[in-house]
């Protein structure tokens, strides 16, 4: 087996003590920091999105799959120039104003960031005119807005509204999830995309992107 | 009246842990599995400080509860089935909010498998205060008279089968939660998040048997009452959707 292939069976059993000495060691062998990126990290966790989607792990090992690959990024992120590397795109998230509930938003974040993309976390309790605001500040490609009370899910109308209002339509892209969202809801809502989990998510996050 | 609880007996079971972090029953865990739901088990010892409180209602009054602000579908299941109930008691009851700040401290840390674990232990543990109540309430109502055998107390939840959830203020303007130091949002989100409250409705199992057909079972994404209602044993009661047509 290849480092770079150990790299990524390690990261996908979740092993994150082990990830720095093995990124280390790959940098060593003169690998570039961004194959270890994609080759490795990248690859590792693709595989662990598939086989969760087809049931065979389950969301504790994507999360420990995840802090693998963060331990591994850790030791990466000075080699690239400029100390940071490109993002896949970059996603405002919060849970909407009124609701506290955060495990969802979280897991969403910590996925997201997995697979390469800038995540700007708002918290929880966070009004519309926010999560516009942050999203013009940072560039963002997508908000990602949570709810898990059927009373604060209209606020992610008027996030949508606010969007509408500023011109923003297309060039930032909405997606909403949480326990009364569906897919009908999001469209009467105005966003551009649902997702049911935190890894259809990501997948519906990449599409967006690609699409603008 | 409160109700003593006790964290050592909610402590949930690591197979229903593991069932609301999306594993299947029999499905093969990991031993890094299996260490993460015994760590957020011991967390979920020292963090949690329950407290539950129930207050008998009749049937007129528990209406008023269920009428709230006027906003439930146009029919909520408990609205067909507490007229049927042998007896009702509005309950609450609480983790504390020392479980809520851990889950966010582990967050912060990294800790994401751990937070979700201890999240998901803790959600079991909230679950399982609403079944103590229930036996709690089940030992006033037998004693009341009622008779035990083919008696079940089970909890409905405003947020659930067509009682809408801006239901908590009437429930908590009528219990008083704030007790037991849980209080409502304008949104009905309660504090602490670990937090569960309702009706505990008495009664045969076929009380409790209603066919899933209403409008809003269609978008539901939970569907656990089919089993709860399983668990009852065969019934002779099928609901009120059959009822209507």
């Amino acid at each position: 087996m290849t480092l770079i292939d150990k790299i990524a069976t390690t990261l996908q059993a979740g092993d994150d003590a082990a990830m720095p000495a093995l990124t280390r060691a790959a940098l060593d062998e003169g690998l570039t920091p961004q194959e270890i990126l994609d080759r490795g990290l990248i690859a590792g966790m693709t595989v662990v999105g598939r086989r969760f989607r087809d049931f065979e792990v389950f969301l504790p090992d994507v999360l420990l799959a995840a802090r693998a690959m963060k331990a591994a990024v850790d030791v990466l992120s000075p080699h690239f120039i400029g100390g940071e590397m490109s993002a896949a795109g970059t996603v405002v998230l919060g849970t909407v104003r009124g609701d506290l509930h955060d495990i969802g938003k979280n897991l969403v974040g910590i996925m997201l960031t997995g697979v390469g993309f800038k995540v700007v976390d708002l918290g929880t309790d966070v009004p519309p005119q926010a999560f516009v605001d942050a999203a013009v500040e940072h560039e963002a490609d997508v908000v990602g807005m949570s709810a898990l009370l059927t009373t604060t899910a209209p606020v992610m109308a008027e996030v949508v509204g606010i969007i509408r209002e500023q011109g923003l339509s297309g060039k930032v892209r909405t997606i909403v999830g949480g326990a009364p969202m569906s897919a009908d809801l999001a469209e009467q809502l105005g966003a551009d995309a649902y997702a049911f989990d935190a890894p259809g998510a990501v997948d519906r996050v990449q599409e967006l992107v690609a699409s603008k | 009246m409160t109700a003593s609880l006790s964290a050592t007996d909610l402590r949930p079971e690591p197979r229903h842990i593991l069932g609301a972090l999306g594993v299947p029953p029999g499905a093969p865990v990991s031993d890094r599995l299996a260490q993460l739901v015994d760590t957020a088990l011991t967390m979920l010892d020292s963090a949690a400080r329950p407290r539950g409180i129930i207050e008998p209602v009749s049937a007129e009054s528990f209406a008023d509860v269920l009428r709230g602000s006027g906003q439930n579908a146009e029919d909520p299941v408990v609205g067909w089935l507490y007229p049927r109930a042998e007896a009702l008691a509005l309950f609450a009851a609480t983790l504390g909010p020392e479980v809520t700040s851990a889950v966010d401290e582990l967050f912060a840390l990294g800790e994401a498998p751990l937070a979700v674990s201890l999240d998901a232990a803790a959600s079991r543990m909230a679950d399982n205060a609403t079944t103590a109540l229930a036996a709690t309430f089940t030992s006033h109502v037998v004693g009341q008279g009622a008779p035990a055998e083919d008696l079940h107390v089970l909890g409905y939840s405003p947020g659930y089968c067509g009682w809408h959830v801006s239901g908590q203020h009437a429930l908590f303007g009528r219990l008083h939660p704030e007790t037991i130091g849980i209080t409502l949002g304008d949104s009905a989100l309660m504090h602490p998040l670990k937090s569960v409250s309702g009706v505990l409705i008495a009664g045969s199992a076929a009380t409790h048997t209603f066919e899933t057909g209403f409008t809003y079972c269609s978008s539901c994404k939970d569907r656990s009452c089919v089993a709860r209602m399983s668990s009852l044993g065969p019934t002779a009661n099928l609901g009120p959707p059959a009822e209507r047509n």
